[in-house]
């Protein structure tokens, strides 16, 4: 790796702004990156930063102001010659083959030839070498379909590497990691640092940020608000940078009031697409002005819970009933017709159609609805100004209006739009699952102070959430399912961390269970409130 | 269906590079290109002389003439083709200038035939009974042009005796016989490759209809004379295209001891020959010569399309076309024969001479329907 | 993945070029084989639009094409691959077919009018077949519309063989009676004695208007798309994905039938055994939805541009531009090669969006991806 001298600035925006028609994506943004930092990019969506790097990364031009590297102007005409200056970008969705395995997608664009073929075996073997240098812990030769999203990751850091990368771009790297996964990237990135790379490390998490970066420099609606050592910030400092005002952290909400039940579970079992039991006898109760919090670690039945909730999957035994009504095995559109608003976890799979606009969005529910069907036939007046309604009111920002494809939009500015949606049908139950993930610091806030609104209306809301200080938070209640079964409940506001972490991992008597420190934080005090029989 | 473009900062981190897309695509069209190309140039030396006539001739001062096929097309090794080969002798001896259209569907036909009584052609020629609607039709409102049309009789349905049709039929029957004959000599001899001993010879026709029975009849009475103690079997698989029920038949008619298969039933009848190849033993062929499937094919009994289409233009140019009848092409008018005779029975040629001079003598009655 | 199916300048450039480019091939065929391509060319034009004759011929030939190219289109929209348009068109024409020849009590121009709706029920039912199967039997659709293809040429085959129930009675031919006359297609345009124009291309043109309208505005052209597009989103969404796959199905198989029925009741004069088994129509469909990017308006264009061709391969044979038997098949490469260009745009689009979109993507809409 050519070694610069640690701490000179080896590249440099001066002024730089982009342009789309009459809009900046990008105005007068100055940056430096010295060698060996790694340098925290943090921003709303929307902020700039993809185009910020896009222009890096040569996928485009910027209108004003150049950009130089050590000390030199350079234009740069493409990813191929980014690639050449020494710039490797690990994107948000990955750009790997997944027939091929993991030395053949790293080779891909960059194969040491033997003739006409593809020496592979040489090839495997500096990827062997690389990955064993910055304990990038990957199979080369196991195809890329068949490894885990974080070991992906770090193939394509790898095909970087291999590519003689001095200055390393990671887009929001952490998104689609476990909290595992999480750790073991922060760790390797640091090595990285260690051995004189320079990194760009886009990321909304400031959690991450506090504990990696060196400086942080945060972008607000296209223009740079400035650039701090990590010294002396806090997540509370840098959010304020972030949206410009005071985000509350904490949300801000009065005791509940509790009215009747509405959503009842009664030794609900479901399997899951294996066909293994994933809910099993799970029995709680929602009610109407409450928020119930369902804490658990991803993957103890959360999903198939909340789907059979839904009507979205078969349920084996047990009994749902809404508002007194028994919805158990009714079909989604029945459930929803009871009274069921629902965010789901996935919004790309379920929650909208990504090529339907946004108007179509809005009506996913009511296409045989009297106020936007007539005759079968879809009054798109209605519709349009519903949707532009719902935008107005939830601030979802888009590119062209209504009449956006829904997938061009930023992840929360989505997640904006189908929580719009669900309130605006006036539910009498509100499932909000993972209902910010993905979603920017500025649009958390919103949407905690939205569920807080729907409860303080009299909505039951159920929420579902892997974030612990999310549920923590925003819970009057906290239920917490292992393994399929409920197997504690608390009081919101009367548990810490620690003791719900300890519940989550199925541990009530202190035991601690390896690899899982992450998440339950500090194992001590363990005691658990309530456990239904 | 409509929406506009997501807002192009965010999505231009998920697109591909578009040198990437464009740069595969024109690769891909070249060497399509090419392939192609490649194709072409052998196509154009086996197949260029067929027609010789580009940008329209003008040399003849015969008549003009049009020929419609049917979905068969030109290559189909029989009667289209046989219709072609007609139309090009009379361009080549009598001047005629000559229009190919190939049908794609039934529903050309019509469009097609118009298309030629538009151009008030001499003589419009369509092959086969499936364009007899659309010959009615068209000649009907076509009164001052001629048509024919082949292997259909113009006092059958739909036509009402039109004077300005006249239908180009054959004598089957005469053609059967020669098949019949020469198989019959073969059996009564014994000694060919693969020949059972049984003395069982056998027919499966398409359907009973009129040039169906005819060639039935005639192979019959060819066969009884020419073999003494011989038996005919005689099956129908109510089918002239699914192979599969053809070969059905030949198998059935096999296990009962046939060695000798004549095919009356067209596309369907092909699945029959195959069946006597896999078998080793001996298949007829029927309308065109079939000697092309192999060394297995005795012979065929063929109607040569190809003579009557040229008389009839010839007819035209001399001004003796009759519409309103059929022209009955026999043996006699070298309108039916047999194809070709298999190598391995090239001793019997000389007596099956000696037959087809005693039919052209008018020495031998032939039945018309099978017993 | 759906960029098939959006309307953008670049989504309607491909078929363009594709069109350009494979004539450029036919071109350079005709020159190799050592023939005038540009007097070919002037041919072909002269034989698809040169005259009202031609342009009559031509949109003689595109009527039934647009419905079965519909068809594709409709089925493709519910995420469904419709190979099914043979068996479709031919329960159509058959039902066509035998209402317009024994129907006689059918007064004027509701004769013609009940034989094309029946011919709709026919082939919708028909299509629906598939679509039950699908959801009931979890059979793919594509297999299954396949194979129903073949039953459908056999059944008819069984009704119009000798003896068969539809076989005019005392006639030697496998074919049924003549069609009445009230029960054929009206002509409305003659260019010439030969050539008269039925009323099929209206049908053709306002079933086209009503499929857009049925995709774009309507309920369940809403849950169609959404359901093609992404079930898990639709099933959310609370449709049921059984219903609009079969009612899909039905409307596919419904514009088939009337395809069948309309070439049959326009331009024959009975219904034909021997026929059935080369039906054309079915398959062009699927290259004209393609060409035409699954859009209503697209599949009439492509059905006039195929029917064009095929038009402008007569006119070929008849300046005799090209040696007998050359020009059809000729015809059939420029046709082949337009939907190989199409299709090899419509694979590289997925496939760079595969590359790009990479995994992260992939595991949200991976039941989207699987359906186009």
């Amino acid at each position: 790796m050519a070694q610069a001298t640690p701490g000179a600035t080896i590249l440099e925006l001066k002024d730089v702004s982009k342009r789309f028609g009459e809009f900046y994506a990008n105005r007068g943004v100055n940056f430096d990156l010295r060698a060996g930092e790694v340098h925290c990019l943090c921003g709303e969506n929307g902020a700039g930063k993809s185009t910020m790097m896009n222009m890096l990364y040569g996928l485009l031009e910027p209108t004003e102001g150049t950009i130089s590297m050590d000390g030199a102007p350079v234009h740069i005409g493409g990813p191929r010659h980014a690639i050449d200056l020494g710039i490797g970008m690990v994107h948000q969705h990955f750009m790997l083959i997944p027939v091929f395995t993991v030395a053949e997608n790293i080779v891909l664009a960059d194969e040491p030839t033997q003739g006409m073929t593809l020496d592979i075996k040489a090839a495997e073997a500096r990827v062997r070498e690389l990955s064993d240098r910055y304990g990038l812990s990957v199979d080369p030769s196991a195809r890329v379909q068949d490894i885990t999203v974080g070991q992906q990751q770090r193939a394509e850091i790898l095909k970087a590497l291999y590519r003689r990368a001095r200055i390393l771009i990671l887009d929001e790297p952490t998104a689609v990691l476990t909290p595992q996964e999480i750790e073991e990237l922060l760790r390797v990135i640091g090595l990285l640092r260690d051995e004189g790379m320079s990194i760009i490390m886009i990321t909304h998490k400031l959690k991450e940020v506090l504990s990696i970066a060196d400086r942080i420099s945060v972008l607000r609606r296209g223009e740079m608000v400035g650039t701090v050592p990590r010294e002396g910030q806090t997540e509370a400092s840098i959010a304020n940078m972030m949206v410009g005002r005071d985000v509350l952290l904490k949300v801000d909400k009065t005791e509940s009031i509790p009215e009747r039940p509405v959503l009842t579970v009664q030794d609900l079992w479901v399997k899951d697409d294996r066909d293994l039991d994933a809910v099993r006898g799970a029995s709680f109760e929602v009610h109407a002005g409450e928020i119930v919090g369902v804490a658990g670690i991803d993957g103890n039945g959360q999903e198939e819970l909340v789907d059979a909730i839904a009507g979205l999957r078969p349920i084996q035994r047990g009994r749902i009933t809404l508002d007194g009504e028994d919805i158990t095995g009714l079909s989604p559109h029945e459930v929803s017709e009871a009274g069921l608003g629902h965010i789901p976890q996935d919004r790309h799979r379920r929650g909208m159609v990504l090529d339907f606009d946004l108007r179509e969005n809005v009506m996913l529910h009511d296409w045989d609805k009297r106020d936007m069907v007539r005759f079968g036939i879809i009054d798109r007046a209605a519709s349009a100004e519903r949707a532009e309604t719902l935008c107005d009111m939830y601030d979802v920002r888009s590119g062209g209006g209504i009449g956006s494809r829904a997938g061009s939009l930023s992840g929360g500015n989505q997640q904006k739009l189908v929580i719009a949606r669900e309130i605006q049908r006036d539910p009498k139950l509100l499932i909000a699952a993972q209902p910010t993930r993905g979603v920017d610091i500025g649009a958390i806030e919103f949407i905690h102070r939205r569920l807080v609104e729907e409860r303080d209306a009299g909505t039951a809301v159920l929420l579902v959430s892997l974030e612990m200080s999310e549920v923590l938070s925003l819970s009057d209640r906290i239920v917490v399912i292992f393994e399929g079964e409920i197997v504690a409940e608390f009081e919101g506001g009367r548990v810490d961390e620690q003791r719900l972490g300890m519940a989550m991992i199925g541990s009530g008597d202190g035991h601690s269970v390896p690899g899982q420190a992450g998440i339950g934080g500090a194992l001590a005090g363990p005691e658990v409130e309530e456990t239904p029989a | 269906m409509s929406s506009t473009r997501a807002d192009a900062a965010q999505a231009t981190t998920t697109r591909a590079p578009r040198w990437w897309r464009t740069s595969l695509y024109v690769a891909l069209v070249a060497a399509l290109a090419f392939g192609v190309v490649g194709c072409g140039k052998r196509g154009g030396t086996s197949g260029g002389d067929s027609g010789g006539d580009s940008g329209g001739d003008g040399g003849g001062k015969g008549p003009t003439v049009g020929l419609v096929t049917d979905l068969g097309g030109l290559n189909d090794r029989s009667f289209n083709a046989l219709a072609n080969k007609g139309l090009e002798k009379a361009e080549s001896d009598l001047g005629a200038q000559g229009v190919v259209i190939e049908s794609k569907s039934a529903s050309d036909y019509e469009k097609n035939l118009g298309q030629f009584a538009q151009q008030k052609k001499d003589l419009t020629v369509g092959v086969g009974f499936l364009m007899a609607d659309s010959i009615n039709n068209v000649a009907t409102k076509s009164t001052g042009t001629k048509f024919a049309i082949i292997d259909y009789s113009v006092k059958d349905d739909p036509f009402k005796s039109p004077a300005n049709v006249r239908g180009l039929i054959f004598s089957e029957q005469e053609a059967g016989y020669l098949a019949g004959a020469l198989a019959g000599m073969v059996e009564q001899e014994g000694t060919l490759k693969g020949l059972n001993g049984a003395k069982v010879v056998s027919a499966i026709g398409g359907q009973k209809i009129p040039p169906v029975e005819k060639y039935l009849a005639g192979y019959q009475a060819g066969v009884k004379k020419f073999c003494t103690g011989c038996k005919v079997l005689i099956d129908y698989s109510q089918d002239f295209i699914d192979q599969g029920k053809c070969q059905d038949r030949a198998n059935a008619q096999m296990s009962k001891g046939s060695d000798i298969v004549f095919q009356v039933a067209g596309g369907c009848g092909l699945g029959a020959l195959s069946a006597v190849k896999a078998k080793g033993v001996w298949g007829i062929g029927v309308d065109a010569d079939q000697a092309y499937l192999g060394a297995h094919i005795l012979t065929s009994a063929v109607k040569n399309v190809d003579v009557a289409v040229f008389d009839t233009i010839k007819a035209v140019g001399d001004g003796t076309f009759q519409g309103g009848s059929d022209g009955v092409y026999g043996l006699k008018e070298d309108g039916v024969g047999l194809g070709e005779i298999a190598p391995a029975a090239k001793q019997y040629e000389t007596q099956v001479a000696t037959v087809i001079a005693d039919v052209k003598a008018g020495k031998v009655t032939i039945p018309t329907s099978p017993k | 993945m759906n960029l098939l199916r959006r309307f953008d300048p670049e989504a309607a450039l491909v078929p363009v070029l594709a069109v350009v480019a494979a004539m450029l091939v036919g071109m350079v065929l005709i020159y190799a084989i050592g023939y005038d391509g540009i007097y070919a060319y002037g041919s072909l034009i002269n034989g698809a639009v040169g005259s009202q004759s031609a342009i009559a011929a031509t949109m003689l030939r595109a009527a039934p094409i647009i419905l079965t190219g519909l068809s594709v289109m409709i089925a493709f929209r519910a995420g469904l691959f419709n190979i099914g348009g043979t068996g479709q068109a031919i329960m159509g024409l058959l039902v066509a077919g035998t209402i317009a020849t024994h129907f006689t009590f059918l007064p004027g121009a509701s004769h013609w009018i009940v034989a094309l709706v029946g011919a709709a029920c026919a082939g919708g039912l028909w299509g629906a077949l598939a679509g039950f199967l699908k959801v009931a039997r979890g059979a793919n659709e594509v297999v299954v519309t396949i194979m129903l293809n073949y039953v459908a040429i056999r059944f008819g085959e069984y009704l119009l063989g000798l003896g068969g129930p539809l076989q005019e009675k005392g006639s030697d031919n496998p074919s049924s009676a003549l069609f009445a006359d009230s029960g054929r297609l009206p002509k409305i345009w003659s260019p010439d004695p030969f050539t008269e124009v039925n009323i099929g291309i209206i049908v053709a043109l306002v079933v086209a208007t009503f499929a857009w309208f049925l995709v774009a505005r309507t309920s369940i052209g809403f849950q169609i798309r959404a359901v093609g597009l992404q079930p898990d989103a639709a099933e959310y969404g609370g449709m049921s994905v059984t219903k609009v796959t079969v009612i899909g199905m039905f409307m596919a198989g419904a514009f088939s039938g009337l395809g069948g029925a309309v070439q049959t009741l326009g331009e024959l004069d009975r219904l034909q055994k021997s026929e059935l088994s080369v039906i054309q129509i079915g398959f062009a469909g699927i290259a004209v939805a393609l060409l035409g990017r699954n859009t209503a308006l697209g599949c009439v264009f492509a059905g006039l541009l195929m029917g064009a061709l095929d038009s402008g391969a007569v006119g070929i044979q008849n300046d005799n531009a090209l040696p007998s038997g050359v020009a059809t098949k000729l015809i059939g490469v420029i046709q082949g090669v337009i939907v190989l260009f199409v299709g090899a745009d419509v694979i590289f689009r997925r496939l760079s969006a595969r590359v790009a979109g990479g995994f992260g993507k992939q595991r949200a809409g991976p039941a989207s991806g699987g359906v186009a």
